[in-house]
């Protein structure tokens, strides 16, 4: 798949018109190459016009401008859908049918012929895990069942391109890692996978490749290791769990804001020893855990002083983990010496490749202001 | 879920595409059937098809002989209007099929039931997650949108089969008389559903609401349709009426002007004297006045009717289109002798309420004679209109109004 400057505007009712209601540009030029046999990503926080994206290839919406094929073929046209799963979100399966006749239904429309889709609807039941209520009707099925049937549907037609909505929305661990499974499969057999999901962790276990979508455009995309580029931290684990304070006296560390509250005595201990951390009352603290880093609300930000140069820090006594905000391995090995010297044990010195999730938060934090309005789910009809 | 080694896709045997008619016709036959399970599932369905299947057996309890009406076991009623020897039994079980049957049970009750039935389809295609499924197929948006309303009229099709089928073996076992012109109501009851469906249709694509399809169009039914249908009726009937009295004054001038015509060889004066020619000569004036006001008043009514006529001309014509059954299912001819009777029946009632009243008797007798007449013109007129009036015309309505949810369904962003 590769599609170019694909955008769109909603335009108003005629009757919201005359009111002075303006269009809604949703998409501003969305450049998009989803290679064979890989699993793509694409993420955007809500309104960044996903779901617009995945209709527009679809068919189910209208570009305003697109250039571009699908599978070497129009975007859209009755030919390419014929090689195209799709499971939408939020799907409404007629209640009427089982979970058979939902695969057997709708590989017919796709075009698979009588016998073929009586044997690939069992076939794919089976290997989804619903083979023993695949003759229930849709409206008994938990929603992780749903998933699973929909999932079937979408492959019933051996399709070289599977487009995902929100796969794994709302489904328990067991269905999500076995919906892994599958796409994993798919993509082992040469199939393209196209998933939109929210679920960041979920998809930076399966996917190659991820395009990140803001305010309409493509801010970032490449694979995780390619957007990680330059992104990279070094981490010292200590082997005790220091309190913040004593850890800023003995390493003469400067902190930002007011300092977190110590981690609890009880804690303290668990955490030394590995066991589970009781819970925590988190009302009565001070600060939350600031999204996409992964601290705790333990955790406290400052700066160290390295040779006269301050480098920033973050430390969570909860993790015992002291993180260098340094792209550079000078000034972590500075740092390292530096605890070292104080007489704190350290267990490990690593480098770190950032989270899809604190990737993505960079991203979404630092993508420009576009001039368009604000998009979102709600559009005019 | 197993970790299986097979192959979920293989491409090596995956199933050939289907392309060109074959996946026109697999389509649509998977739709098919998909509405024929979506029917099955909703308990209206088989509520309405019991409540047929009764309406259908009530019609064992009625039989008729040369004595009148037999209701279950009481014996002869009505016997001076209803027997066998004015009309016989097969048209009396068809009017009682087209009355009962068909205008009250089927062409009303059982298509409001199917209306509510049906009326969701649309909104529940084109809702989200429903509507994603459908059109991410190669499956064109025409297609889908015009299969799923034929799909729709299945829902009356059927429901009006199994009711012909149990009234055809009812009235044949029953009243030993076999009637299959009465399979004529399947296509025409369908087709009368079909305007109001398109409604629906519309509507529904429009709100993406049940409920608004619904309303609008039982609304659009009762207040619009039924409401210019019996304003035409109503008008029509006075049209007729003021012809019969039109017609009745010409005849009256004539027959005055007649009489006056043998007073001809006698001189002015001696006519003057002359009772019977003063008689004659008041009747021709009240003739005369009779004729000019009827004529009056009948350049009117016309001039009404053609207005309702003009406004009905583009709206669906449920009613004419029954008629149309009424017209396939009974010559005119056997009713004559049954017409004749309640003509009699009528004049005689009205006799005697004038008697009563200490009224004139003939002049009672001629007016319930000229509003009996009337009614039959108004029906046999109604009746015979055109099929391209009455059928042409809603199907043109029709396929406007499929025309536009088509244009609408195609340029629309789901």
């Amino acid at each position: 798949m590769d599609v170019r400057n694909v955008s769109k505007v909603f335009k108003p009712g005629a009757i919201s018109s005359v009111f002075g209601k303006k269009g809604v540009r949703a998409l501003a030029g969305v450049d998009l190459s989803v290679y064979r046999g890989e699993i793509f990503g694409l993420l955007g926080p809500n309104g960044a016009g996903k779901s617009t994206l995945v209709k527009i290839l679809l068919g189910l919406v209208r570009p305003t401008s697109l250039e571009g094929q699908l599978l070497g073929a129009p975007v859209g046209g009755r030919r390419t859908m014929t090689r195209v799963g799709y499971l939408p979100e939020q799907h409404r399966f007629p209640p009427y049918l089982t979970g058979r006749q939902i695969v057997e239904f709708f590989s017919a429309l796709q075009g698979v012929g009588r016998r073929d889709r009586k044997q690939r609807a069992a076939a794919l039941l089976d290997r989804v895990g619903m083979t023993d209520a695949a003759d229930r009707r849709v409206n008994t099925y938990s929603k992780g069942m749903r998933q699973r049937v929909g999932l079937a549907q979408a492959l019933a037609a051996a399709p070289e391109l599977i487009i995902l909505d929100e796969p794994t929305d709302g489904v328990d661990p067991l269905a999500r890692r076995d919906i892994r499974d599958v796409l994993l499969d798919v993509r082992r057999e040469g199939a393209s996978v196209f998933v939109n999901s929210h679920l960041l962790g979920e998809l930076e276990l399966i996917c190659d490749r991820v395009a990140i979508l803001v305010n309409g455009v493509v801010a970032r995309q490449g694979t995780i290791d390619e957007l990680a580029l330059g992104s990279e931290r070094y981490e010292i684990e200590l082997v005790e769990p220091l309190a913040v304070p004593d850890l800023g006296q003995k390493l003469g560390i400067e902190w930002e804001g007011q300092l977190p509250p110590p981690l609890p005595d009880e804690s303290r201990s668990a955490a030394a020893a590995g066991r589970p951390v009781p819970t925590l009352d988190y009302r009565s603290f001070p600060r939350v855990p600031t999204p996409g880093t992964g601290l705790s609300p333990f955790a406290a930000q400052g700066k160290l002083a390295l040779n006269g140069d301050p480098t920033r820090i973050s430390y969570d006594p909860f993790t015992r983990i002291l993180r260098l905000e340094s792209l550079d391995l000078a000034p972590a090995t500075a740092a390292l010496d530096a605890v070292r010297h104080a007489g704190i044990l350290v267990r490990r010195f690593t480098p770190v490749r950032p989270t899809l999730e604190e990737l993505f938060f960079n991203t979404i934090g630092a993508a420009p202001a576009t001039s368009m309005q604000s998009p979102g789910p709600s559009r005019p009809h | 879920m197993t970790t299986a080694p097979e192959p979920i896709l293989d491409y090596r045997t995956a199933p050939p595409r289907l392309h060109g008619p074959a996946l026109v016709l697999s389509q649509s036959w998977a739709l098919t059937i998909d509405a024929y399970r979506q029917i099955q599932s909703r308990k209206l369905f088989w509520i309405t098809l019991i409540l047929s299947t009764l309406v259908a057996a009530s019609f064992s309890l009625v039989g008729i002989n040369p004595n009148g009406l037999k209701v279950l076991w009481f014996d002869e009623f009505a016997g001076e209007v209803f027997n066998s020897n004015l009309i016989s039994p097969a048209a009396f079980y068809k009017l009682v099929f087209l009355n009962f049957g068909i205008s009250i049970w089927l062409a009303w009750a059982a298509i409001i039931l199917a209306l509510v039935s049906t009326a969701g389809m649309i909104p529940e295609l084109i809702s989200d997650g429903s509507i994603d499924l459908y059109l991410s197929k190669p499956l064109g948006r025409v297609r889908l949108l015009l299969t799923k309303y034929i799909l729709g009229l299945m829902f009356v099709a059927l429901q009006t089969v199994c009711f012909c089928l149990a009234a055809f073996l009812v009235i044949g076992i029953r009243g030993g008389e076999w009637l299959p012109g009465l399979f004529w109501a399947v296509p025409l009851v369908t087709l009368l559903y079909s305007y109001l469906f398109a409604i629906a249709v519309i509507i529904g694509l429009l709100t993406g609401s049940t409920v608004a399809a619904i309303l609008v169009t039982l609304l659009m039914w009762m207040l619009v349709i039924f409401a210019v249908d019996a304003a035409d009726q109503g008008i029509l009937s006075a049209v007729q009426l003021q012809e019969v009295r039109r017609d009745s004054a010409q005849r009256s001038v004539e027959f005055n002007q007649a009489l006056m015509a043998r007073f001809g060889s006698m001189s002015p004066e001696q006519r003057d004297q002359n009772t019977g020619y003063k008689t004659a000569e008041a009747g021709l004036d009240a003739s005369r006045s009779e004729f000019a006001a009827a004529e009056a008043s009948l350049e009117s009514w016309r001039r009404a009717h053609w207005w309702v006529l003009a406004v009905k001309a583009p709206l669906p014509k449920t009613a004419e289109t029954m008629a149309v059954l009424q017209r396939k299912l009974i010559d005119s001819a056997e009713l004559n002798a049954w017409r004749d009777e309640l003509t009699q029946v009528q004049s005689d009632q009205a006799a005697e309420r004038a008697a009563a009243r200490d009224r004139d008797i003939e002049e009672a007798r001629r007016r319930a004679e000229q509003s009996s007449t009337a009614a039959e013109q108004t029906e046999s007129s109604y009746v015979n209109r055109s099929a391209w009036w009455s059928i042409g015309t809603s199907v043109a309505f029709e396929v406007v109004l499929l025309a536009i949810a088509c244009w609408i369904f195609t340029r629309r962003d789901f």
